[in-house]
């Protein structure tokens, strides 16, 4: 019954405030997948992460998580949700023991032991002070009560940023664990993408509020491509190949969505990469070009 | 409606075990001092909700309202975990504070004048006056509100007592609230104006309420 219903399904989002607008926001999330949902700061990330979880009142569109809407069941939608803000919003001077025993009896499935486990793991003493915490700790601390409640989806926003690489390689660890459960979804916000290069199933690309594409990763690591070259590029003909250029001296780079054609139009020989996520960001977002 | 309570006390503990308990002391030591029941409602119900207040503007600086709004639970009850745990306060802050009155016996006011049927009932309307003016307030503006408002009745307080009109007028309303359980008790008798007043009293929380919700609903976080 359930299995074809996605764990989050967002159509038609928008939200507007005065100098920013999020519009026509849609993107799915099946099942047993991770999705990065990737973007320059202040694209819209933690907007739309929180209209998921109505922190933020949505002036249109549907958000709807394992199919129910998030609205509407909020209860039981966010019991089924563990979340890791990019600010905690726990009190500084509580202690980790005194969090938990704030957060614990909202969820139905909470799992002492799991929890314990996992504040061993993290190495976090129980009755140290959430304001002592470093920013990695804290982080640990937030995916710690996420992961002791049972949750079918994870929502994490930026939670590797200002992180070492050791401690952002155990918390993808970490997820990749959580998926082995087919039931399982993450939904995982960042700016890093090598990150997500590693774990991620789906990557959303949102810029200035709207979304680029939203597609499998691997699907979008085909399709894209640096292609580099000459002045070539840079004929009137070919501009509709472009989606971001950077002209150097010698140089000029340009991000396709279409090799093939690339492939036709140059046939003596331009150089053509595999884009990565962090090409596909920095091109469509500082690269003149137009999705 | 429990998760609310232990929420809360979680992060107020130390707040509720000083305030909790040196206001209900100071209370005692007032009603010693103190020959008008009707003043000493009053004051008493003021200082309790305040208890309550200092509570709930806290919230601000700890970032609480977040925290509530990612757990699962909706705005409504949220707010409804706000209202319950501020009444169990007062109540439980004015049980001390009656207690320790007793014990504390002072000249001006008798036993029936803590806990008789028209101070209970009068102290219960103060603390709705107080609590459905001041919970919407805190919801929608936080501590700086509270204050702004505090801070502005204060001068405007100040400005009326410069007309006798005024304070004619500042003297009228705050007595209409004891006339009003008077009214009731001469109406109805002792349980008819129990019902009466206590009938008023839940309808006037739960328009605060109503409006506390409705507030809440549209912040943002």
């Amino acid at each position: 019954m359930t299995n074809g219903v996605p764990a989050v399904k967002v159509k038609g989002l928008g939200k507007s405030y005065r100098d920013f607008s999020l519009r026509d926001v849609t993107f799915s999330l099946p099942r047993g997948t991770i999705m990065g949902l990737i973007g320059p700061n202040g694209a819209g990330k933690t907007t739309i992460i929180k209209l998921l979880l109505n922190l933020l009142r949505r002036d249109e569109g549907e958000v709807r998580i394992f199919g129910l809407d998030a609205r509407g069941h909020e209860v039981e939608v966010k019991r089924r949700v563990g979340f890791v803000h990019d600010t905690p919003f726990f009190c500084d001077h509580l202690s980790l023991r005194t969090l938990k025993a704030q957060v614990a009896p909202f969820y139905p499935d909470w799992d002492e032991t799991a929890f314990r486990g996992l504040l061993d793991a993290f190495e976090l003493p129980a009755g140290k002070r959430f304001g002592k915490l470093s920013r990695g700790m804290k982080m640990k601390f937030s995916l710690a009560l996420a992961l002791s409640h049972n949750a079918d989806l994870l929502v994490l926003d930026e939670p590797t940023s200002g992180l070492d690489p050791v401690f952002r390689r155990d918390l993808l660890g970490r997820l990749s664990a959580f998926l082995q459960d087919p039931a399982k979804s993450v939904l995982f916000s960042t700016h890093i993408t090598t990150d997500l290069e590693r774990i991620a199933d789906y990557v959303t690309f949102v810029r200035d509020g709207r979304v680029v594409f939203s597609a499998p990763k691997d699907e979008t690591l085909e399709r894209w491509a640096v292609v580099k070259g000459g002045g070539e590029l840079l004929a009137e003909e070919h501009a509709g190949l472009w989606r971001g250029l950077r002209k150097r001296e010698f140089v000029v780079q340009a991000l396709t969505d279409d090799v093939p054609s690339v492939r036709r139009a140059f046939p003596s020989g331009v150089v053509v990469e595999r884009a990565s996520l962090e090409d596909i960001m920095f091109y469509l977002t500082r690269g003149n070009g137009h999705a | 409606m429990r998760e609310f309570l232990l929420k809360d006390f979680h992060l107020h503990k130390r707040t509720i075990i000083v305030l909790g308990t040196l206001y209900p002391f100071y209370i005692g030591f007032v009603s010693s001092r103190i020959n008008s029941p009707r003043l000493f409602a009053l004051m008493s119900a003021f200082m309790y909700a305040i208890v309550v207040l200092i509570l709930y503007t806290r919230e601000d600086k700890f970032k609480a309202a977040g925290l509530a709004l990612s757990l699962p639970a909706t705005r409504r009850r949220i707010i409804l975990g706000r209202y319950a745990t501020g009444w169990l306060l007062m109540i439980g802050s004015w049980i001390l504070g009656t207690a320790i009155s007793l014990l504390w016996p002072g000249p001006g006011l008798k036993a029936d004048d803590l806990v008789g049927i028209g101070a209970v009932l009068l102290i219960l309307s103060y603390m709705t006056a107080v609590v459905a003016v001041f919970q919407p307030l805190t919801v929608q503006f936080g501590l700086a509100g509270v204050l702004v408002f505090l801070v502005g009745t204060q001068i405007l307080g100040v400005l009326a007592m410069m007309f006798r009109a005024s304070v004619r007028t500042i003297k009228t309303l705050l007595g209409s609230v004891g006339r009003g359980v008077d009214a009731a008790q001469a109406s109805f008798g002792p349980a008819g104006a129990v019902a009466a007043v206590l009938i008023v009293l839940v309808l006037v929380n739960y328009l605060s309420f109503e409006l506390s919700v409705l507030l809440f609903k549209r912040k943002e976080f």
